[in-house]
């Protein structure tokens, strides 16, 4: 016996498209908002790295007063 | 000025034709065709009324199809060459092509629960999407404790420096 295809009713189809066209449009709202989150992060870890170099340049200052205040006569 | 008007008027050498006198009564509006003399190669039955166009080309005898439709290729032997539609075509974002509001949409089984696997996969990932947001929560409370404790460190070690600033100033 030949196999015939079996369909499935689907009712109020446009409310399901009406739907999908809503997720598409937060779909593009989290897009947005996740490039905006990752610009946000790139400038933090910026920052982040600026805070890094700083601190060991005053690291080095420190140790630099710490060896002329224990050891003057080094230099 | 003996150039411009001096010349006489020359008489033609051939002489005119002379056309048939008009009679009183022999106007244009008694127009006889028969007097030109033409060839009546055209038969009247060629010549088509308006009115008559439209038996003329059979319309009011109706259409038969049945020996076109013998020489016509079928439908099926069509569909065999047409290539077979992925599972995700690229559709367009503009009105779909069919949209008969209020009307059921007819899905084969196999596609449909295609679309049903399809959306336990999104809710899954929707789930995962909800699970990295927590993450992404503490961390944030996290990275401000953090924060906080670098400002409060900062003002420590400047209170510290000013302190040594001031006593090596001392001495």
């Amino acid at each position: 016996m030949e196999r015939m295809p079996v369909f499935v009713k689907v009712d109020e189809y446009d409310d399901v498209l009406n739907l999908i066209k809503l997720i598409r449009k937060k779909l593009d709202d989290a897009k947005e908002t996740l490039t905006k989150i990752n610009e946000l992060k790139n400038e933090e870890d910026h920052q982040v790295e600026m805070w890094n170099s700083t601190l060991e340049e005053i690291e080095k200052k420190i140790d630099f007063i710490n060896h002329s205040l224990n050891e003057p006569e080094q230099f | 000025m003996g150039w411009l008007f001096g010349n006489k008027k020359k008489v033609p050498r051939v002489p005119f034709p002379e056309g048939l006198p008009i009679e009183e009564g022999n106007s244009f509006k008694k127009f006889n065709p028969g007097s030109l003399n033409l060839s009546d190669k055209v038969p009247k039955k060629r010549i088509i009324e308006p009115e008559k166009i439209k038996s003329a080309v059979g319309i009011d005898k109706g259409f038969n199809f049945s020996e076109d439709m013998e020489n016509m290729p079928s439908m099926e032997e069509e569909s065999k060459e047409l290539p077979k539609p992925t599972l995700f075509p690229k559709f367009s974002n503009e009105k779909p092509l069919f949209m008969t509001k209020g009307e059921p949409l007819f899905i084969k089984v196999d596609v449909y629960q295609r679309l049903l696997g399809e959306l336990d996969n999104i809710k899954v990932n929707v789930s995962d999407l909800y699970e990295a947001n927590r993450k992404l929560a503490s961390s944030e409370y996290n990275e401000e404790n953090h924060f906080v404790k670098l400002k409060q460190t900062v003002k420590q070690v400047h209170d510290r420096l000013l302190q040594i600033d001031k006593t090596l100033f001392k001495s």
